[in-house]
């Protein structure tokens, strides 16, 4: 209740309060946090991605990697070329919904002896994230999108690569007995030079 | 900075705009009478704020809109929150419309020259009742779904065009994906678009003629909005904002199980603020009556408001303006209260029977979300709780064996165990066949041996077994046996009836159990030995290698298997077709699935078939926090007593002597000598019964391996 300096009941012109500069303040601030509340409800929920990280696409992250089996020993030639193998996400999730068992992007397998662990090559290029194919011709592995080039093993065949790092290597364990191939499938960052799990 | 704003001023003149909101003239000063408006605005902008959040992970269709607002509730950062918000604040927006509307009826806010004000008004108060009405719908969970049935019936019953404008608001005849993205473009479209226009108009054309200025505060000085009054606005929408929050903290806001229109939901009702139509709707009949009650009425209140301007010309007619709106008001609030005082009361049958389904639509509720918590499949919620063995196999088990079976908790306290409890349980007011609750259970089979219980309404008393050869066994070998015993060797025999139950129950297999079962191995053990030798069970029992006679079959009693087949078809030679009943066959229970090559004939599906027994044995799948969380198991039989001390030497010398004992072929001439020997150890046991009923808690579960353990500290 502040206090009035002028009276008058000219429609025009209206008393203007003393000591205002306090009331102004506080009805801004009230007005603002009022308003704050639901807002930052709001921004919580967009921001759930950032400030909640939970595993999409398949909830095999555990501890000890996401090992998944794409091929037997046999399958694969000793003969140093990369073939592609499907993945299949035996548990893929999307919010809400867990779907059935469905493929997810392949992976490059070779093996160059008998008795070697064969390579697992990601064939997803680190560059902008488009899928390397292998192309048999001149032993590279090749990426549409730009033109990236790689050799066999997946390392970038010139100096001005487009891509930031070479092809991405899963780590491979053979299953001695069944001769079972698993592959600990990750996705990386795309786009930076450090090979970074996402 | 200051040249740059001379700039937009230049252009835009937000200036002049600017200062004709924050300097308006507030007649007579800044009061608290003034901030209605203003607080119901804010209201308003809270929803549109909440609601473009929501909006962007909100997703309308049949499978994935309850999921998505289940995963914004249950799994979001600050998701709950955010819905709580939203959901709240809609009721405060229509609390505030009351009080906004008494306020302008009685200051006579609504007379020359603010009529269009006033009516601009109105149709902003029809709009929220459609933003409320259309946005309960969304979740599409069992109470709006049905509510909102109701609802849409309402519109079907205006005469000539009814039919069609419900199709058009549903999208077809039946509710489906259309009703939802129907419904949801209204709520998150077109509404607030109208709205919005209505919001400009109402506050351009307000401002033109200002406050409605206080009668009693004409000779005090005007004021300028900014700030004492906005000081006051401020401070009451911050006051509104946090009861909101409060309530949103206290109670998160309500999100039934999803919708199945295929399911009888008797707790369908509209949202608090429209419970005086459907109080309404009860006292009136038949269809006119229908269009009396929910058009006819409201529409002639809304006719009286819109002409309010021209009434309250004269002095007379804004009194009655006045009274007509309290009264109003008041026939709202009696009518809601009503409504209300019918459901909850507790003491009507009707009532009760609303706060029992009340209770199971929350277990409903909760479960679903325990499931969707472990992943929703593609064909959505409502299908995965129909296949549910604790919301389904409950259902089945209500529509199929209910009429005859009861299957609820006999114990005769009324204590809710745990949030599933109503899932647990169909009641039954007039069974005429046993209560199958915990069925195979430790307590279940004790009872069946108990010449107390066995004859009585929870086992065969309403059943032609009532005066059947298992009754007249219980009755005999037990009660008459327990009878002649001398006080100090009843307690030893009634351990031993005990472990034969635990023998029996073993079989069953059942998930609740199975640890049970594993630590008292060593009782179940010696208690099959009673099942085979004393008590000689197998004399009609067949269990096993060991052939019996006539009695069903011992075999795996209660468990998947067994109940399966039982409930497949009863009336075999392995369960209860015999020469004792073959001209009662019409007084047994009724096979459910007895055409193995025409499935188009029986009663049951195979599906549902195991979803009955699921359920009868509890055998669901439980979300891995859930089994972390004790309060979630379910209740075991509780206060479990141990038949047989098995960890101290004499406790175990006892039983060998009860078995050598029951070697012997007159039972009743080597009864004495075993349990004279055993009370040398009797003690123990009843010493540590009593102190584990004790401290046995009601929802000890059955994973407490306490519960069951006997107490070697306390042997003597
Ligand atoms: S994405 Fe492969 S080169 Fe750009």
């Amino acid at each position: 209740m502040s206090e009035v300096t002028t009276n008058t009941t000219d429609n025009k012109t209206v008393a203007e309060p003393r000591r205002s500069f306090g009331s102004k303040v506080l009805a801004a601030l009230v007005g603002i946090g009022a308003l704050l509340v639901p807002t930052a409800a709001g921004f919580a929920v967009l921001l759930d991605p950032v400030l909640k990280k939970r595993k999409q696409g398949g909830d095999g992250g555990s501890d000890d990697g996401n090992w998944i089996r794409v091929a037997s020993l046999n399958q694969i030639p000793p003969d140093g070329v990369p073939r592609q193998f499907a993945v299949i996400d035996p548990k893929p999730i999307d919010k809400w919904n867990r779907y059935e068992p469905q493929s997810e992007r392949p992976v490059l397998l070779s093996r160059d002896s008998e008795d070697e662990t064969p390579m697992a090559i990601s064939v997803t290029c680190p560059h902008l994230g488009c899928i390397v194919t292998y192309d048999a011709k001149d032993d590279t592995i090749l990426c549409p999108c730009h033109n990236a080039v790689f050799d066999a093993e997946g390392k970038r065949l010139s100096p001005d690569c487009v891509s930031p790092r070479d092809l991405d290597h899963l780590e491979v364990r053979v299953d001695e007995q069944t001769g079972d191939v698993l592959v600990n499938y990750k996705r990386f960052k795309g786009g930076i030079a450090a090979q970074e799990a996402i | 900075m200051q040249s740059i704003l001379n700039w937009l001023d230049n252009r835009t003149g937000f200036r002049r705009a600017v200062h004709s909101v924050f300097y308006q003239r507030v007649p007579g000063g800044a009061k608290w009478r003034y901030i209605w408006g203003t607080v119901l605005l804010f209201a308003v902008v809270v929803q549109f704020i909440t609601g473009l959040f929501l909006w962007m992970h909100y997703s309308p269709s049949t499978q994935t809109a309850w999921e998505s607002v289940n995963y914004i509730e249950h799994e979001m950062a600050g998701g709950s929150l955010l819905r709580g918000i939203h959901h709240y604040m809609s009721s405060a927006v229509m609390v505030l419309i009351a009080l906004h509307l008494m306020q302008v009826v009685i200051y006579g806010a609504y007379r020359a020259p603010r009529e269009v004000t006033y009516w601009i008004g109105l149709a902003m108060m029809l709009v929220l009742f459609g933003l409320g009405q259309t946005g309960y719908l969304l979740p599409w969970d069992q109470r709006g779904f049905q509510a909102s049935q109701v609802a849409t019936n309402i519109v079907g019953v205006t005469p000539g065009v009814g039919d069609d404008m419900k199709s058009i608001a549903v999208g077809g005849s039946e509710f489906g994906h259309h009703t939802l993205t129907r419904f949801f473009a209204l709520h998150a479209g077109v509404l607030p678009g109208i709205l919005l226009v209505l919001v400009v108009l109402h506050a351009a054309v307000g401002r033109r003629h200002g406050y409605t200025p206080d009668e009693e505060a004409a000779d005090q000085p005007d004021a300028p909005y900014w700030p004492d009054q906005a000081l006051r606005d401020g401070v009451a929408c911050l006051a509104v904002m946090g009861t909101v929050l409060a309530i949103t903290m206290l109670q998160p806001a309500h999100l039934g199980p999803p919708s199945d229109a295929t399911v009888e939901f008797n707790t369908a009702r509209p949202e608090w603020y429209f419970r005086f139509l459907f109080q309404l709707l009860k006292y009136f009949q038949g269809a006119s009556g229908m269009f009396i009650a929910s058009q006819l009425i409201p529409g002639l209140i809304m006719l009286v408001m819109v002409l309010m301007p021209f009434i309250g010309k004269w002095n007379l007619g804004r009194r009655f303006n006045t009274l007509f709106v309290l009264a109003v008001m008041a026939g709202i609030v009696v009518l809601s209260a009503i409504s209300f005082h019918e459901d909850m009361n507790g003491e009507t049958e009707k009532s009760k029977h609303y706060l029992a389904d009340l209770r199971l639509a929350k277990a409903e509720a909760a479960r679903a979300v325990e499931l969707a918590s472990m992943g929703v499949p593609v064909a959505g919620a409502r299908e995965q709780t129909r296949q549910d063995p604790m919301i389904a196999g409950r259902r089945l088990f209500k529509v199929y064996c209910a009429n005859c079976h009861s299957h609820h908790d006999p114990s005769p306290d009324d204590k809710i165990a745990d949030k599933y409890d109503a899932l647990r349980n169909v009641h039954l007011e007039e069974p005429t066949a046993p209560n199958l609750y915990g069925f195979g259970s430790r307590e279940w089979m004790e009872g069946m041996l108990d010449p107390k219980q066995i004859a009585g309404p929870n086992y065969f008393g309403h059943t032609i077994f009532a005066e059947g050869d298992m009754v007249d066994w219980v009755n005999y070998s037990i009660g008459d046996e327990l009878a002649d015993l001398p006080d100090d060797e009843k307690k030893a025999f009634q351990m031993k009836v005990k472990a034969a139950a635990w023998a029996i129950s073993s079989l069953a297999e059942l998930p609740y159990q199975r640890e049970m079962d594993e630590q008292d191995s060593a009782q179940i053990e010696q208690g099959m030995e009673l099942v085979l030798e004393e008590f000689s069970c197998i004399d009609c029992h067949t269990l096993g290698d060991d052939e019996g006679g006539a009695g069903p079959d011992l075999t795996g009693y209660g468990s998947e298997e067994w109940l399966t087949e039982f409930i497949r078809n009863p009336q075999t030679e392995r369960f209860y077709y015999n020469e004792d009943n073959y001209d009662e066959v019409d007084r047994l229970m009724p096979g459910f699935v007895t055409h193995p090559d025409d499935p188009d004939l029986n009663t049951l599906t195979e599906e549902e078939l195991s979803l009955i027994v699921r359920w009868m044995r509890r055998d669901w799948p439980v979300a891995e926090e859930e089994a972390a969380s004790e309060e979630s198991t379910p209740p075991t039989t509780e206060a479990t007593e141990e038949p047989e001390a098995d960890t101290s030497d004499e406790s175990t010398e006892a039983a060998d002597d009860a078995e050598d004992a029951s070697e012997e072929a007159d039972p009743e001439e080597s009864e004495p000598e075993a349990t004279e020997k055993s009370t040398e150890s009797e003690p123990a046991p009843e010493a540590s019964t009593s102190e584990e009923t004790a401290t046995s808690e009601p929802e000890a579960s059955p994973e407490e391996p306490e519960a069951s353990e006997p107490d070697a500290d306390d042997q003597p």
